[in-house]
């Protein structure tokens, strides 16, 4: 059934059969019978109206007509016209959506509070945001759902959405207390020490120009691995491949950029025995308050 | 796993650079299906690379419901380590001593022909005289190469699908063995209309090596209610049906001898008949191509995707509709796609058969699911 409502950013319509519409490119008429979005009430216009909000996400101001075509063409339009159509009120898709995607949607905060009511908490938040609990000017329903661009698949979409929703709970959870606060409260803040780095500004010199020689991928995987700390399994799920080609390939690449770095670090005038005994200074030992150690040392 | 110094897993967390805006929940999502397109695939790697906030969102989006190791266990070392770097090679060599003694203690395959008749006098199959199959030998592995077949995205009319099934012990009995006469001619290959299964035992096989006839349980002119039969004809393949999670009893189709030229291929689609059509069925040629026969398995799907490797059938559709057939297409069952959260939505377009027990299915939305145990349990990817 169709609703008569406005949508932040777009104008709803009567649904009612219209012809394909000689002001949109041939190609539309073809991807709207695809999408199914009729049963759902949404008209021509109304999908020619989201395709041209989703290319205004995507693409420069004024693309070409293949640009537009290709990306119009990667779309999911079967979910995309679902979720807007459930953005816009319609009670079928909305009851379409709850048979296909709320077992998902729980299953997904499951997999990413992994306690349960920490997840059921997750997916009954997200799940208020996609109906729309709040409301705009005019009255009307803002969901969450109208943010999906048919980019991926709606199930990944809720997911990462879900995902981001934990992290931000996460982060709001560690409560962050101001410089101004503090000293209010009498605290005194110590101008920080005047320490000496000891680290050889070649060791740094070679050290960064391996690390800008590695590809981005692979750095996203040296990153993933030595600062995030996530398994092989986690990070072989983001860039789809098998967790023991992650682990072949984060040896190869730990093992190439030491192997740089000592090139760097002989090209830059040091010995291989030096280059090799530098590569293992703990960075941690090297913060060291010199002059309050020598002081301590006088006064002593 | 080697490590990194500090010195340089330092200098990794400092040198991340000003990071551009995080991209949205869209192209996160994209990004972790693969559905990007390389430019911009690259430009979220470039952000990814810089923000741990993005990247923590996105190992949580792809995260399953699965236990996963401590971290602590990431760093194995001893036998853990040793196994991990030499596991290939060993795997690889555990293989090839496996094929060669196969090869050398196996000779000639034992002689099995199976076939399926479809006759377009009436609307349902006809039950030929048939005799009582012997147990299955063996099947000796070959190294005969496994060809793939997808469906195409379109939901409209499908061009017929051609695949060549593996030069499997099936096809070597059928050219060892003398011509046998073929069926009248009325029986033409249409798609018949079906009833569901039902549960009356029909066994009905050829044996190719006797050449002799055994009558069936069944007659020709028993009705169409009892012309299927739900009983599986070797104890122990009812036994692995019966673990499956499964829905109706497998359809047992007629046979009839085979010519002994016979080559056999699978498709979707292929006759004349139905290359116009937009519903997929799935049928087999014993002839090279000539002639197809349509392999009536579900009447409410439409297949888009059909493998095989070996005497293992594999025939996937529309909303995840998949059928196995472990003997060459005479026994098939319908295999139910869930894990422990999710079912499998979408049409199969993809099949993948790396073994009898390793299979991978695709559908149209992207999802992948595997299973390493013959299709009784699966685990989207």
């Amino acid at each position: 059934m169709a609703h008569r409502g406005t949508i932040a950013g777009m104008e709803a319509h009567e649904a009612r059969e219209e012809p394909g519409s000689s002001e949109y490119p041939p190609y539309f008429a073809e991807l709207y019978a695809r999408s199914g979005g009729q049963k759902f009430g949404l008209s021509l216009q109304d999908f020619a109206l989201i395709l041209q909000d989703v290319s205004g996400r995507y693409l420069p101001p004024h693309p070409s007509p293949a640009e537009a075509a290709e990306l119009h063409r990667s779309l999911r339009l079967e979910e995309l016209v679902l979720a807007r159509a459930c953005a816009r009120g319609n009670e079928c898709a909305w009851e379409y959506f709850l048979n296909q995607y709320r077992s998902k949607l729980f299953g997904a905060a499951a997999a990413i509070a992994k306690e349960e009511s920490a997840a059921r908490e997750l997916a009954d938040g997200l799940y208020a945001e996609l109906y729309g609990m709040r409301q705009g000017e005019g009255g009307h329903r803002i969901s969450k759902l109208a943010s999906y661009t048919g980019r991926g698949s709606l199930e990944g979409w809720l997911r990462t959405v879900l995902a981001q929703e934990y992290v931000n709970r996460q982060r709001s959870g560690r409560r962050l207390v101001s410089f101004e606060e503090r000293s209010q409260q009498g605290e005194q803040f110590e101008a920080k020490p005047d320490t000496v780095s000891l680290v050889d500004a070649r060791l740094e010199q070679s050290i960064d120009q391996a690390l800008d020689e590695v590809a981005p991928e692979e750095r996203l995987l040296l990153a993933s691995w030595y600062l995030d700390g996530h398994t092989l399994a986690e990070i072989g799920r983001v860039l789809g491949v098998h967790e023991s080609t992650i682990s072949r390939r984060i040896d190869k690449i730990t093992a190439s950029l030491r192997k740089r770095i000592l090139l760097g670090l002989q090209e830059r005038g040091m010995t291989a025995r030096a280059a090799h005994e530098a590569m293992d200074v703990d960075v941690r030992d090297l913060s060291v308050d010199v002059r309050g150690r020598l002081a301590q040392g006088k006064g002593a | 796993m080697e490590k990194m110094p500090e010195i340089v897993r330092s200098r990794l967390a400092r040198k991340t650079p000003e990071h551009s805006a995080h991209p949205d929940a869209n192209l996160l999502a994209a990004f972790a299906e693969r559905s990007l397109p390389e430019r911009e695939r690259a430009a979220v790697i470039a952000h990814l690379v810089g923000c741990a906030d993005c990247r923590e969102c996105l190992t949580l989006a792809c995260a399953t419901a699965e236990p996963e190791m401590p971290v602590a266990a990431r760093h194995s070392a001893g036998f853990g380590e040793w196994f991990r770097r030499w596991r290939w090679i060993l795997s690889s060599a555990a293989a090839c001593c496996v094929i060669a003694t196969a090869l050398l203690r196996f000779g000639e395959p034992p002689a099995r022909v199976i076939s399926v008749i479809v006759s377009s006098k009436t609307a349902e199959p006809q039950i030929m005289d048939a005799l009582k199959s012997e147990p299955a030998a063996p099947v000796p592995m070959t190294l005969a190469r496994k060809k793939k077949v997808e469906a195409p995205a379109s939901n409209k009319t499908q061009p017929p699908i051609l695949m060549a099934a593996k030069k499997d012990v099936a096809v070597e009995a059928i050219l060892t063995q003398p011509p046998v006469p073929q069926p009248p001619a009325e029986t033409a290959l249409t798609a018949p209309r079906l009833e569901a299964p039902k549960a009356d035992a029909i066994s009905s096989f050829v044996d190719s090596e006797r050449g002799a006839a055994v009558p069936s349980e069944q007659t020709s002119s028993t009705s169409a209610a009892k012309r299927f039969g739900g009983q599986a004809a070797l104890a122990g393949r009812a036994q692995g049906f019966a673990t499956r999670p499964r829905a109706p009893e497998p359809a047992k189709l007629a046979l009839r001898p085979v010519a002994a030229s016979a080559r056999l291929l699978w498709s979707i689609n292929a006759s004349p008949d139905t290359a116009g059509k937009s519903r997929g069925v799935v049928q087999r040629s014993m002839d090279g191509g000539q002639n197809w026969q349509v392999v009536p398995l579900s009447e409410r799907a439409s297949f888009r995707a059909v493998a095989t490797f070996g005497p293992d059938v594999w025939a996937g559709g529309s909303e995840g509709t998949l059928f196995h057939s472990s003997d060459g297409g005479s026994h098939w069952a319908e295999i139910k796609v869930a894990g422990d959260n999710a079912n499998i939505s979408g049409d199969i377009v993809r099949i993948d058969v790396r073994s009898p027990s390793q299979v991978t299915i695709t559908t149209a939305q992207g999802e992948v699911w595997t299973s390493g145990d013959g299709g009784q349990h699966w685990i989207r990817e």
